[in-house]
Formats: structure tokens, sequence, C-alpha cells
């Protein structure tokens, strides 16, 4: 399988009245065709800076950005366009990232109207295609977004995003803006569309089942530095961080069997005063001198790593030798 | 029994200029008994806000109780007067809100803040009312609670703020506190602490808290209310509902949130959407919507008893090993 895109040592820092903020931390990743990498990190840990700086939204300061191995961090915006059909990104929330005066057809159109190498004929059959593919009636396109609910804009959303045909989808947080009972709907559909088109998505998103669920791989975000990556099950069944644990502990669950407890004190600190070390030691249960003093790097084996310098510490605080839950 | 609060065949509807108001709360009864925490789940529209908002007397304008009535300890807090609301709010009832820098004044201290609703309601002075803000702020574990009382909410995290929410809540030992998606906006790390806090909070008078997670309220509910268009549809003991789940949207709510479990296979999605809040009554709401739908279902079910302490609004209601 061919690497996609892929982030080298990549770092963002801004500019602040406060002083400088390191958004993000020499961040490595890769995204193959046909993959879903979940990135999972609470509020401040640079998850969806890395987002738009893959989107070549926000610029770099450090690093290097490669979509199919040719890198596109310092490319002119006319330079970059080629490299935009590749990738489309779906937001948050369907009530601000739709165009309330432009009717359905318009917004799936415009991406296509924008390349100027199709007949208005081909634009309308194409409309139709993708309203078909998200589950949207063909009377969908001549309405505006207010005549929609929310999981209704999430298809509208993912029908433009999908309308040049991208290799690669960025999703920030897809589905946490919509109910519960529609949720799985939009999950469904994402998975859908991968399984017939091979596309990959980065997804991130703060809800740690959710990504357990879609993900193949995870990358677990701490105050701008990726403190462990592996596959979805073994992040989940074997934490080897112990922020990673600790997240997964304070997840809520309808199931609380074999549940752990571990509640984490305090907030997770400013990225304009990064802890010395490693930046999770003044909050970690299992902190010994050497962190406050040495910066982890990422190690492991090269499918599972962690940076930590006593990896496990904590044990695994879901047990998945408990009987499953009570499936009807 | 008595309860602590009693919610009786309310009714809430939209002012309307066609006759008749439109219905956004149908006959709701709960009962929330002293100690206990009782966790109302439903999602967007409805109804569980305006359920909140009717017993702390809020309701927004327009929107109006149509018939029913809400007691706590035996007094009835329809038709109160503004003025009786205010003795009542902040002192009989506790309220946190999901979003702190509304629930909060922006431009007064938390030390102003507090000590405003403790001298109104305790009668102290200003000395014994920063003096008892502190040590509440202390014993929610906010840090160097004493310097805390002069800086200003914006200057606090989202979990600081989230427990000077609850601080306001507690600080005169309301017999009731009522708490609307409190941990929703917080991180999962900082949504720990707050529920561990209000669990026991809560639990020392009784608690009646509103959430679309039924995650949320696996770990703190004593008991569950579902609403589901304007109407509760299933109640019970919190294991109980969630293991044994008798109406098919509860038990469709449990199937379609990702818990560890489904990895591999896809999630089971409920399929089209709740009916908008106004909509009219006139058969099962989630008919729908229903994989059991038959027939009968064209008539309204009323909640009705279905087991130990447990009661369920369905022609179809399940039982274990019926569905899947």
């Amino acid at each position: 399988m061919s690497l996609l895109l892929e982030a080298q040592d990549l770092s963002v820092a801004f500019d602040t009245p406060k002083g400088q903020l390191q958004a993000l931390d020499s961040v490595s990743l890769q995204l193959k065709q046909g993959e879903t990498l979940g990135l999972v990190g609470e509020s401040g840990s640079g998850k969806s800076t890395l987002a738009l700086t893959m989107m070549r939204a926000i610029a770099p300061s450090k690093g290097r950005i490669l979509v199919k191995g040719q890198e596109i961090s310092q490319l002119s915006r006319r330079a970059l366009r080629p490299f935009r059909q590749h990738m489309q990104m779906i937001f948050q929330d369907p009530y601000a990232s739709l165009d309330p005066r432009m009717t359905v057809r318009r917004i799936i159109a415009e991406p296509l109207n924008a390349l100027q190498k199709h007949t208005p004929d081909q634009v309308e059959a194409r409309v139709q295609e993708l309203l078909q593919a998200v589950g949207l009636p063909a009377e969908a396109a001549s309405l505006r977004p207010a005549q929609f609910s929310g999981g209704q804009r999430q298809r509208i959303a993912i029908a433009r995003a999908m309308s040049l045909k991208p290799e690669i989808i960025i999703a920030d947080e897809p589905v946490s803006a919509l109910d519960v009972s529609i949720q799985a709907q939009i999950v469904n559909l994402l998975q859908d569309i991968q399984q017939r088109t091979a596309v990959a998505y980065l997804v991130i998103a703060h809800d740690l089942p959710l990504v357990h669920q879609i993900a193949d791989r995870i990358l677990v975000l701490y105050l701008g530095r990726v403190v462990e990556e592996g596959p979805a099950e073994a992040i989940v069944a074997r934490p080897r961080h112990p922020y990673t644990a600790a997240l997964l502990a304070a997840t809520p669950r309808i199931d609380r069997g074999g549940h752990k407890k571990l509640i984490l004190k305090g907030d997770p600190p400013s990225p304009i005063n990064r802890p010395s070390g490693c930046a999770f030691h003044p909050r970690c249960p299992a902190a010994k001198p050497q962190c406050l003093a040495e910066t982890p790097v990422l190690s492991g084996s090269d499918e599972h790593r962690a940076a930590c310098h006593f990896p496990g510490a904590i044990p695994p605080p879901l047990d998945f030798s408990a009987k499953p839950k009570n499936r009807r | 029994m008595t309860g602590l609060l009693e919610i009786e065949e309310l009714s809430v509807g939209l002012a309307s200029n066609q006759g008749a108001p439109l219905l956004v709360l149908d006959r709701i009864n709960l009962t929330i008994r002293k100690g206990e925490i009782l966790c109302l789940v439903g999602e967007s529209g409805s109804g569980k806000s305006m359920t909140a908002l009717s017993v702390m007397g809020l309701l927004p304008p327009g929107v109006e109780v149509i018939s029913g009535s809400i007691r706590l300890n035996g007094q009835e807090l329809l038709g109160l007067s503004d003025t009786q609301w205010r003795t009542i709010r902040g002192g009989a009832i506790g309220m946190v809100f999901q979003d702190p820098m509304t629930g909060l004044n922006p431009v007064r201290t938390i030390g102003a803040q507090l000590s405003e609703t403790i001298r109104r309601h305790q009668g102290s002075s200003k000395e014994q009312a920063l003096a008892i803000a502190e040590a509440v702020l202390a014993s929610l574990g906010v840090p160097a609670a004493r310097e805390r009382l002069s800086v200003f909410p914006h200057q606090l995290s989202g979990g600081l703020r989230q427990r000077v929410m609850i601080a306001l809540a507690i600080v005169n030992r309301p017999g009731l506190i009522i708490a609307d998606e409190p941990t929703t906006a917080l991180d999962t790390t900082i949504q720990a602490q707050i529920l561990d806090l209000l669990r026991d909070r809560l639990a020392e008078a009784g608690g009646l808290m509103i959430t679309h997670d039924l995650a949320v309220a696996a770990e703190i509910a004593d008991r569950i209310s579902v609403i589901y268009h304007g109407r509760i549809i299933e109640e019970g003991p919190t294991q109980s509902v969630l293991a044994d789940p008798r109406h098919p949207y509860t038990a469709g709510l449990i199937e379609a949130v990702p818990d560890f479990g489904h990895k591999g296979r896809p999630l089971v999605p409920i399929p089209g959407q709740p009916p908008p809040p106004a909509a009219l009554r006139q058969f099962c709401s989630f008919r729908d919507r229903c994989r059991f739908a038959s027939p009968a279902c064209a008539e309204m079910p009323a909640l009705s008893a279905a087991g130990k302490s447990r009661k369920v609004a369905c022609h179809h209601a399940l039982h274990r090993g019926t569905a899947g």
C-alpha cells in the first residue's frame, strides 16, 4: 500500500501576547490508501491545528508535509491547487460549514465548477450521483441547508467533500455536533464510502470509543506532541502511555463492568508554559524524577510506540477478558 | 411515598396564533426522592431542557406551562411570583448549567458572585460570606481558593469555572440540585473529575441531571427517565434500564453508541430522525423509526408498569432476548 500523506517532524508555533505558543512539536504521521488514522486529544492538544496544517491552511514553522511523496509545505497557492483536489475536509459543525444562501446543488458542485473542466450536464449528473451516495433524495439539490437537519447537513458536507473524488479526507470531529441516534448513521456512511472508494481518512475526535470504532490506527496527542501511536485495538486494550490509560479510564461507559477508576488531577498545562521533561509529568500518577528532567521520545515496536520513560506503568483500565456487554 | 420533587402531568406549550398551543412537553411525570439522582436522558428537541427550565421557573418567553403540577417538598411551584422564585432559585434549588461562561457573570469576581448569593439566602455579613465562599471552593478542590475569590471567570480554566458554578449551586445547601448537561463542554479527563464531585453533591440533596449521554447517566444516576418527543417513554433504575431496555428507542440508543465493543462490526443506527418538538402527537412518536411498529402503534401508548420499579410506553415492549 502506498503512502498517501505524510507529516515529518511538523512543528507549529504562534506568537501570542503571553509568549510563544508551541501548538505542535515535531509531529510525524503517515496515512496509507484506504486507511483511517484517528487523532485523539483534549483541548489544546493541537489536533485541530494539525488538521489545518496538513491542509496548508496554517503554515508550519518546521517540518515537511508530503502528498504521495511530494513535499507541499513550501508550495505557493497556485502550485498547491492540484494537491487540493486530493485532499478535502469535513468540519464539526454542519450549521456553520455550509453557505446558507446556496442551494445544495451549488454547494456540492462548487469544487467541480472551480475546476472548469465539466459541462453543466456532467456537473448535474455528478451532483445526483453524490446525493444518492450519501443517502439524500434527488429533490434535495434544489433546497437550501436550513431545510435540513444536522445529520442531513453533514451528509451534504460529505457529498461536497467527495465531489472531486479525493484520495484523502480530513474530518475534524465529524459527528460530535450530532445527536447520538444520528451519529451512527454518519459513521456508517463514512465507512461505507471508504469501502467503495478506498479513500483514506484522517479523523480528529475527542471521543475514544468513536475513534476506536472507525480507525485502523490511533495517534494520541498531548500538548502538541504525539505521546502514543499504534493499532486501534492495541491502544485501547494495552495502552503504554499513562495519559492514554487515564483517558480510557475517564471515558464514561454504558457498561461499567470491569472499568478501573483513575481520575487525573488538575487541568492540562498551558502550551505556552510547557512543563519540563515529559509534559505530562505534573498530572502523571507514575511520574519519577527522570520524567522532570528528560523529554521521552517515541519508542517501542514499529507498530505500537509510546513517549514515556516508564511505559505500561499504569495497568490497562479496560478489562476485555470480562464478559461482553449484554447484547440484545 | 412523597418525593422531594414531584412533577405531575406537566404539559408545556408554545403559544400559537392558531388557537391551541403547540405542546413541547406532554403530561410528564417525574419523582425524585431525597438523596436520589435522576437522569433525564434525551436528544436535542426531546424536551429535556424544557423540563429543567420548568422546574426552575425559567421557561423562555412564548413558552408556558399549560397544565400539571410541580411540587418541591410538597410546595406547589407553578404560579409563584417573581419574588418568591428569587428565594427558591439559588436557595431551595441550586442550578448548574452546561456552559459556565453563560452561567457566570463575566464582569464580577468569583468572590462577589458567591458572596451575593450567600448574603441573600443566609443573611451573612460580608466577611462571613467570603469565608463561606472560600470554604466551599476549597471543598470542591479549587486550589488557592482564597486567591480565586478576586479573579474573574475568564481567568479560570473550563474545569475550574464549572467548579465555581457547582459552588454557586450548593453553597446555600439546597434541597434539590438541577444540572443541565454539566459536563458536555468539558474534556474527558476534566469530565471525570466533575462527575465525581457532582455524584457526591447531588446525592447529599437530590439531583435532577439532564444529559444526552447514556454513558454519563450510567456513571452518576440512580434512576433514568428517557424522554422522546416531549414524553417520558421509559424509566427505571439505571443498571436495570441499561442492561435490559424495554423501549425500542432506549435499546436503539444503547446499540448506536460505540462502546469499545463494536470494532469490526458496523454500528446499528436508528433510522430517520425525531419529529419536530411541536409536531402533533396522534400516534406513537417513535413509530416511524421503529422496527417493531405495527398497526397497534397508531394509538399513543401510555407509560405503564413493566416489572419491578420499571415503566415503559410501548405496545411492543421488549423483554430480555426479544430484540436483535
